[in-house]
């Protein structure tokens, strides 16, 4: 992606498709907020389709720019199996989800379920974990699987099992009467290589996040994100949020969570790192050991890729990468449509939780992250979402029925990037509208409310969604 | 509906002006149905494709032969002679890189259009998952026993179909790269354990009975002999779709309007100039300084891929291909921008120019300081060619095309 030659062209304005495409009247330009467009800050892209999640921040120049480069690469990289003559990127697995992080963030987009039981799952996960807490108070690990099934195994390891998905319809109905359906999925493991699982193993499915504006969210102020917690719901809206406390490896200390669906990483670096080691079975300075139980011979007797696999400079291009990749414009954000679905999800209660704006904090090193006003729609706070969306899994201070609230900026550009529109740390929505509907604990009277609406409500809200 | 936002040059200013309503502008009938001299170099492009696409095949065909003739009676002079069929081969391979990154019959991967996927993956992946195939020798000297070629109970036959289904990992999306031209590579050079030289994989290899040396000398034989028929069949497909007088992709692509047609050429040599060649294959090469993580590393190929990559994007832009010499980019864009068109080719000569003067191997010329010779001319290169992609899009926005790489 030659990301300088599109900076450098202005070619937007006189773009034959601009403004020819139909069907959205164009704003009077003093009526309209053009600030609500750039959801990402002075970073925002303005690409859209497959590669709109993949561009670098516009407002990064010059050489600042070649470190993203260099992270891209090791990003979309196929890992090899040790010993390998590019010896800087040899090591896979033993056991491993993929083998490159786009192997599950395809295009810097988001993973999705299997369509079907047939379907092996390949862009997410399960967590495993057995009652109580490791050292440090995260959850503890399967004796024999660790904390997450690797499918796969290089040759002559084998891999942990194969997860499946099965699902049942739920039906449901809106006030109007509308008939609608939600599909609720059902998680087995077939081939366990290594023996049972434990009567008491706790599973919970996780699809790989879309990559963009993480570098926004990591440098929005503790204190900011903080004031809207909310633990004992003093407020009494029925909205408790409250921060995840997580072990931070680096620092030895506990800190606040922001990354992962039940906010359980305190920062990029350790998700990153964390990421690497769990899924792709790739050593580095945090996380030195390889995920070999010791139920697992063959994996503890491979051949690893050096001490550590990764090393410092590519764990801190993947880190660079990871920070600017540019949040995407939004679209049709002045429609009239898209403009009272706005009002309604503000009606509803949505921003609650989805809260729309941040002015992120001065960070020395990443001068364009700093000072920026973002538009995430989330508090990266916890949130009980209710039975139905239960993993029953707590995960340092979530508990099983809490969620982090994820960012809905790029929600309406997952068509486009990875062909699919489904939703939910589990991929369980198939569309905004299932996702909404799901919404239960906390967020139960914004859903009801959602119920409640006209069609052409629901459809509005759904536009503006989609806008996003 | 959504707007088509394409990607705007810079969010402030820029910004407010290109969020404007902007009446009818650009909204005018796409194409002059009697430009004829887009369609000429349209045509003159689909011609030089063809001959690359022929020669890259008869050349797998012969390389095909020289396998066959070596792993018949393998001795230093027929692993010779296949070594050399296959640098030979890697010749018009590199030439036709500009030809890929638009959806075209070498890597379509849009599942909603007509074209079948290409091959591109299976033919030119790398780095190579060696040991997933082979023996390899490991840290400490010590040789690894391993790989499909080892492991005949998991793998019993080795067959085209086996291997495609050991690249295709049912359980997962992608693959372990084990086809293609680099695989091919490996089985004739093995590891590059040497400072300054390719790898040396003794013939012995593929000798079995007392002489020979690692172990299933037979199984590897059939391996490359396998992998070998995949890229000639490979080769085949992509070649058929641009053959002459087919109802095949060359006549979908003459038939479409000159713009689009010239949309996907440019589309190839800014994608393969810049983030491929001077991205991939070159700065991160010279940011990492590892040995090995080059295009071709064991033969120490690389410097010649480079130049060949080079010289890709320059045919397309001068309209030449071998013998073959028509109306080029460079010319269209010399009736609109003649300063533009200038540029292009003394930019990309520039990078030629620099390239050629790296010395080899590639994987010498990346190590040590930015000041040593080596480093010099391959920063030139680089830049020379993110210049020239920069150019480019100035050049295709003289042709009134808005071009948008793709990763």
């Amino acid at each position: 992606m030659t990301r300088r030659s599109l900076l450098a062209a202005a070619l937007l304005c006189s773009s034959t498709n601009f403004g020819c495409s139909g069907g959205s009247d164009a704003p009077s330009p003093e009526a309209t907020d053009h600030s609500a467009a750039l959801s990402g800050g002075e970073g925002t892209t303005f690409t859209v389709g497959r590669n709109a999640f993949s561009q670098i921040a516009e407002n990064v120049r010059g050489a600042r720019r070649d470190p993203f480069f260099d992270g891209n690469s090791l990003f979309n990289r196929n890992w090899t199996t040790a010993p390998a003559s590019t010896s800087g990127i040899d090591g896979l697995g033993p056991t491993f989800n993929a083998r490159s992080c786009s192997g599950c963030h395809f295009k810097d987009g988001r993973g999705r379920p299997p369509f079907s039981e047939d379907e092996p799952m390949t862009s997410m996960l399960l967590r495993l974990s057995i009652p109580g807490t490791d050292e440090h108070g995260g959850p503890k690990p399967d004796p024999a699987y660790g904390g997450q099934l690797n499918p796969l195994g290089i040759l002559g390891v084998p891999g942990e099992g194969d997860a499946r998905v099965v699902t049942t319809l739920i039906a449901g109905e809106y006030d109007d009467g509308t008939p609608y359906e939600l599909s609720s999925p059902r998680y087995s493991v077939r081939d366990l290589a290594y023996g049972d699982l434990p009567a008491d193993i706790m599973i919970s499915p996780r699809t790989a996040p879309q990559m963009i504006g993480l570098g926004l969210l990591q440098a929005i102020d503790e204190a900011d994100l903080l004031a809207h917690a909310d633990a004992d719901d003093a407020d009494r809206d029925g909205i408790s949020g409250r921060p995840n406390r997580v072990w931070d490896v680096a620092s030895g200390t506990v800190q606040m969570g922001r990354f992962g669906w039940k906010a359980n990483q305190p920062g990029l670096e350790q998700q990153n790192s964390g990421a690497f080691n769990g899924d792709l079975g790739i050593t580095s300075a945090l996380f030195p050991d390889e995920n070999c139980t010791d139920a697992q011979p063959e994996c503890q007797g491979a051949l690893n890729g050096g001490t550590p696999e990764i090393d410092a400079k590519h764990v801190s291009q993947v880190d660079y990468y990871s920070k600017y990749l540019a949040v995407p414009a939004r679209r049709n954000y002045a429609d009239a449509e898209v403009k009272r679905g706005e009002a309604l999800f503000g009606t509803l209660g949505c921003g609650s939780c989805h809260v729309t704006t941040f002015k992120t904090g001065m960070v020395g090193e990443t001068p364009e992250l700093s000072g920026q006003t973002i538009h995430p729609y989330t508090d990266l706070l916890l949130h009980d979402m209710g039975d139905q969306l239960a993993d029953n899994r707590p995960d340092f201070e979530a508990n099983g029925n809490e969620w982090r609230t994820p960012p809905l900026w790029g929600i309406g550009l997952f068509q486009d990037v990875n062909d699919h529109t489904r939703y939910l740390h589990d991929g369980r929505a198939r569309n905004l509208e299932e996702a909404v509907l799901w919404h239960g604990g906390e967020a139960e009277s914004s859903a009801a409310a959602f119920k409640a609406l006209a069609a052409d409500e629901r459809a509005a809200l759904l536009e503006f969604l989609d806008s996003l | 509906m959504k707007i088509a936002f394409r990607s705007c040059a810079s969010v402030s200013a820029t910004l407010l002006a290109c969020l404007l309503p902007l009446g009818s502008l650009g909204c005018s009938s796409s194409d002059d149905a009697d430009d004829t001299a887009p369609a000429k170099v349209v045509a003159n492009y689909a011609a030089l494709v063809d001959a690359n696409y022929a020669d890259a095949l008869a050349q797998a065909k012969k390389l095909d032969a020289a396998l066959h003739t070596f792993t018949e009676a393998p001795s230093e002079e027929t692993l010779a002679a296949a070594r050399k069929a296959w640098i030979s081969a890697r010749v018009p391979y590199g030439l036709s890189e500009a030809y890929r990154f638009a959806q075209g019959p070498i890597d379509n991967d849009d599942q909603d259009d007509d074209v079948p996927d290409g091959p591109e993956g299976r033919i030119n992946s790398w780095p190579l998952d060696e040991s997933y195939i082979d023996y390899v020798v490991g840290p400490n000297a010590e040789v690894i026993s391993g790989g499909i070629i080892n492991s005949p109970d998991e793998f019993p036959t080795i067959d085209a179909e086996a291997l495609a289904a050991a690249n295709a990992n049912p359980k997962v999306g992608e693959t372990s790269i084990s086809t293609g031209y680099h695989a091919i590579e490996f089985l004739l050079w093995g590891q590059d354990l040497s400072e300054d030289g390719p790898g040396d994989r003794p013939y012995t290899d593929y000798v079995s009975g007392e002489e020979g040396t690692a172990e299933n000398q037979d199984r590897r034989a059939q391996y490359l002999l396998t992998v070998s028929q995949l890229l000639v069949d490979d080769l085949s497909q992509v070649s058929a779709a641009w053959a002459d007088g087919e109802a095949n992709y060359r006549a979908d692509f003459l038939a479409m309007p000159s713009k689009e047609a010239l949309s996907k050429m440019l589309l190839g040599m800014g994608s393969l100039a810049g983030a491929e060649l001077s991205g991939e294959r070159m700065q991160v090469a010279y940011d990492n300084k590892d040995q090995e993580d080059e295009h071709s590393c064991f033969s120490d190929n690389t410097l010649a891929d480079l130049h060949g990559n080079a010289t890709s994007v320059q045919d397309v832009l001068l309209g030449r291909y071998g013998d073959l010499d028509g109306p080029g980019i460079d010319d269209l864009v010399a009736d609109k921008a003649p300063e533009l068109a200038e540029k292009l080719r003394t930019q990309l000569q520039g990078a030629i120019d620099e390239i050629e003067a790296v010395p080899a191997p590639f994987d010498q010329a990346i190590l040590g300081d930015d000041d040593t010779e080596g480093r010099q001319h391959l920063r030139a290169a680089i830049d020379h060619l993110k210049a020239f992609t920069e150019t480019l899009t100035d050049a295709a926005k003289s042709l009134d095309i808005d071009l948008k790489f793709d990763e």
